[in-house]
């Protein structure tokens, strides 16, 4: 978890990740970050991302992006 | 209750709308009060305004009818009260029409129909058919004529008719207070039907006129016509008032054909016009298509002394005569200033 | 009005009482019946939907099958082994499928601009395009690519597939809907007194917004592109020809909603007030909303997702300064978003370079973005907003014009010498009607931005007001819209006998 915020931290700095409920419907995560951000929990975690798992309700917390890369995880 | 209440409300709104689109309508349609645009609205909303079953006679026919035939002239001369019920290149078969509607509220013992427009067997321009038909009073004459195959009027052209505002709703930025004036008024025409114009022009040209037939369509509007006043026991005249552009030999003797075999009467007033002076050079408003208000008169004078020879027509009440004095004064009041601003 | 608006106007009001009065179960089957009706009355051309919604079918069948197999054995190399076949068939399965229909698209739409590239001979094939054929093979390509996400399960019912790519209201010009959106239809709706008020509302209105403003603006337009203009003249004309093709564009799609919503069937929005964008990202992605979501989720993700971008990401994100990185994780993917976007507007140069150069926009934006410092004030919103509007001025008048080079001339013209500019069709009273309406629409919108939904507002609680406001904008299409032979007042007057 400390993990994908520090990574949510580097792509876009300035954002309080813990609190954050709505990230993507917000707009504080832009398609652009949000491919970053894949390209950097793939190489991290060792997970494949595809588009299936690129859905609003997977991006909107840091709390819904650690549960989907756990999931991705088990695959 | 709620059901009751919308639906109530749905009325309200459906009605609403038909009347202010009516209502729209009568403001949109331009209106025609000069000689610059024939005088068309006075001629089609003065007619109704003529005491119901007053006419002695009525004149049917095309624009040299508006232009060469001067009811009040008549008046003067015989006391015979008469109105050109006509309208802008009336094929026979708008003339149908208005004779029909003319009848609904008159019934003259004589009706002389000028033949001019019978050789025509193509439309004439939709704003001509516009302007006989937008003021007619929305009865089964007029829903008769929109539907009849002799205008082929599409279904778009039809709804317009119903509803002018779709035909002149871009007028909305020239609307004047005329337009709002007269949208409801009635409207007296103290001239009945003549398109008063002073102007003098000569003609410049001898005019060729070619063919001679009348066709089928034209021939049986023209029949309905002779058919109707012979069951309403009117008599039915046919007159070809002078007219240069239109009128040829060989097409005056078709009409005389016609009406020898109908046993019609047939005023051919191009053969005879030099009898009670008629002159081109001066009587003509345009080179010798139409009448000026001198042509008018003289032929109107001409008329006069036919009608009164032939036919014979009773007395008017005070009420009726009192009227036409009035609208004496006011066309010859008319005349002169027209004399001072046409020359 | 034309001849699919009026077609469009006949289907909807003469099947609505048949679409109430059988079972809820069954009410799809009278839209069903609509479409395809609607569909033959405009276009002879109706086998290729049928080959696309078959393809479809089948495809999402044969999908959903591989998925359910299962590997037997419990070697775990094995079944890893297995399920890469699995994966390698379904996908099989899928570009077969997106192939059969893109190439459909590419047969109708692009052979003449291929033979035109690849010869030099002028002669055209003469090829009847498909009514919708645009918007229905992207609704195909979403659906086959939803099921193989497993995002959907595929139909069992050929009709639902067929309904739902010939859907009449979105057939001419979209809102490309999803699979997903169409499942309300068939569950089967229940009369509701309010869509039909709102339905109603947005029926009239489209109209007033094609009828009174598209059209008014177009003969202006149409007047100027085209013809030697200078000015204002030239600067009327490409601001009226992006009024007219909002107004145009919304309004369709706003009548289509409407009737959509007569049924009781919400389409999704095509619009949310696109010209009070900041940037043209934020642009696109109010306008044309579909078509851009569309290429977000079946194009721009496939590609940045794929295994070399993923990896040339990660390489560019350690090597490389933080922005330079983050501009080549957009320039690639980006590049097909927009190049498709152009291409599919239409089969010429033109429309590439339309779509490319919201590209190049965007890409310069990119760059640059780290030169400026974020400021946040009212101030600078406006402006932003001021620049967006001014480079889709730009971006339309590639669009209207009949080739790059007009419309660059166009656009210098702008800042060359005055004309008249009520010497175009348009008077005085026809830019005031227009600039009402431009006040309305920003009123509309600011409306909105506070949560405030001007549709539900008019047509809620009394009965009395709604048909106050249907009445006021059906008297103002009569009069103002743009309609009939036109009143002309010389042929009335005098030398008409």
């Amino acid at each position: 978890m400390e993990r994908v915020i520090e990574i949510l931290e580097s792509v876009k700095p300035g954002v309080d990740f813990r609190k954050e409920k709505a990230l993507v419907d917000d707009g504080i995560l832009e398609s652009f970050d949000i491919i970053t951000l894949i390209a950097k929990l793939n190489e991290e975690f060792d997970v494949e991302f595809t588009v299936k798992e690129v859905i609003p309700e997977n991006f909107n917390s840091a709390e819904a992006i650690y549960d989907t890369v756990c999931k991705l995880e088990e695959e | 209750m709620k059901i009751v209440k919308e639906l109530i409300c749905l009325m309200v709104f459906v009605i609403g709308t038909l009347v202010s689109l009516d209502i729209l309508g009568k403001i949109f349609i331009p209106k025609w009060l000069t000689n610059k645009d024939n005088s068309h609205t006075y001629i089609s909303k003065g007619f109704y305004d003529e005491k119901e079953n007053s006419l002695d006679v009525l004149f049917l026919g095309n624009s040299d009818v508006y232009r060469g035939v001067s009811p009040i002239e008549i008046y003067k001369n015989t006391g015979i009260a008469s109105y050109n019920y006509v309208a802008s290149g009336e094929r026979i078969w708008t003339g149908y029409y208005l004779f029909l509607e003319a009848l609904e509220s008159q019934s003259p013992s004589v009706i002389v129909l000028n033949v001019d427009g019978i050789f025509s067997s193509s439309h004439s321009s939709f704003a001509n058919y516009r302007k006989a038909f937008d003021n007619m009073r929305l009865d089964k004459n007029k829903v008769n004529a929109i539907n009849d195959e002799a205008f082929d009027f599409n279904f778009v052209k039809r709804v317009s008719f119903y509803l002018p505002i779709f035909n002149y709703h871009s007028r909305y930025s020239e609307l004047n207070r005329n337009d709002f004036k007269y949208a409801f008024s009635k409207l007296h025409n103290s001239y009945k039907g003549l398109d008063m114009t002073t102007v003098r022009v000569a003609p410049r040209k001898t005019f060729n006129v070619d063919g001679a037939e009348i066709s089928d369509k034209a021939m049986e509007y023209l029949n309905k016509i002779k058919d109707e006043c012979a069951k309403r026991k009117i008599k039915l005249v046919l007159m070809w008032l002078p007219s240069l552009d239109s009128y040829s030999i060989e097409r005056g003797k078709v009409i005389a054909d016609y009406a020898y075999k109908n046993s019609l009467p047939f005023l051919d007033l191009n053969i005879n016009y030099k009898s009670f002076d008629l002159d081109f050079k001066e009587d003509s408003s345009d080179g010798g298509d139409h009448l000026n208000v001198y042509g008018a008169e003289k032929v109107s004078k001409y008329l006069g002394e036919y009608l009164v020879k032939n036919y014979s027509f009773s007395k008017h009440d005070k009420s009726v005569t009192d009227v036409w004095d009035r609208d004496v004064k006011i066309y010859d009041e008319g005349k002169k200033e027209l004399q001072i601003s046409e020359g | 009005m034309q001849d699919s608006l009026v077609k469009f106007f006949i289907l909807l009001f003469s099947s609505i009482w048949i679409y109430y009065l059988v079972p809820k179960k069954v009410r799809w089957y009278v839209l069903l019946l609509a479409s395809l009706v609607y569909y033959y009355l405009l276009s002879p051309h109706y086998l290729s939907v049928v080959v696309s919604a078959f393809t479809i079918f089948i495809g999402a069948i044969l999908i959903d099958k591989l998925a359910l197999k299962k590997c037997d054995s419990d070697d775990k190399e094995e079944k890893k082994r297995f399920k890469q076949r699995i994966k390698f068939k379904k996908r099989l399965v899928l570009f077969v499928t997106i192939i059969v229909n893109v190439g459909l698209l590419i047969y109708f739409k692009y052979t003449n601009f291929f033979v035109s590239i690849f010869s030099s001979s002028h002669d055209l094939l003469k090829i009847a395009l498909p009514l919708g054929i645009s918007y229905y093979t992207l609704m195909a390509i979403s659906y086959i690519t939803d099921v193989y996400r497993g995002k959907i399960e595929h139909d069992r019912n050929f009709l639902k597939l067929l309904f739902y790519l010939t859907f009449f209201p979105c057939i001419i010009e979209g809102p490309i809907w999803r699979r997903a959106d169409a499942e309300q239809v068939f569950e089967g709706q229940k009369l509701d007194f309010k869509n039909i008020r709102v339905g109603i509302l947005l029926i009239l209105f489209g109209l007033f917004q094609k009828m009174v403003i598209a059209d008014r603006a177009g003969i202006l337009v149409n007047n100027v592109f085209g013809s030697d203009t200078y000015g204002l003249v030239s600067l009327s004309a490409i601001v009226l020809y992006t009024v007219q093709i909002y107004a145009e564009f919304a309004g369709f799609i706003m009548m289509m909603q409407g009737g959509a919503m007569l049924y009781g069937i919400n389409l999704p929005d095509n619009f949310r007030t696109p010209f009070f964008s900041k940037s043209v990202e934020e642009f696109w992605r109010r306008w044309h909303i579909t078509l851009g979501t569309f290429l977000k989720d079946y194009v721009f993700y496939p590609i940045s997702l794929s295994k070399g971008l993923m990896k040339l990401n990660m390489f560019n994100s350690k090597h490389l300064p933080k922005f330079l990185a983050k501009f080549l994780v957009s320039a690639i993917p980006l590049f097909f978003v927009w190049f498709l976007n152009g291409l599919w507007h239409g089969a010429s140069f033109k429309y590439i370079f339309y779509g490319l150069y919201y590209y190049i926009i965007m890409m310069i934006g990119l760059l640059i973005e780290p030169l400026f410092k974020k400021k946040d004030s009212k101030l600078i919103d406006y402006l932003k907003i001021l620049r967006t509007i001014c480079l889709v001025l730009i971006g339309m008048t590639i669009f209207r014009a009949s080739s790059i080079g007009e419309a660059f001339t166009m656009i210098l013209s702008v800042f060359k010498y005055d004309g008249n500019v009520l010497s175009y069709g348009l008077a005085i009273n026809d830019f005031v009607i227009i600039l009402l309406y431009i006040l309305l629409m920003i009123i509309i919108g600011v409306l909105k931005e506070k949560n405030i939904i001007v549709r539900e507002r008019l047509t809620g609680g009394s009965p009395l007001k709604k048909y106050i406001v249907y009445y006021l904008l059906l008297m103002m299409i009569v009069i103002f819209g743009i309609y009939g032979a036109g009143y002309n007042a010389s042929d009335f007057i005098y030398g008409q006998f």
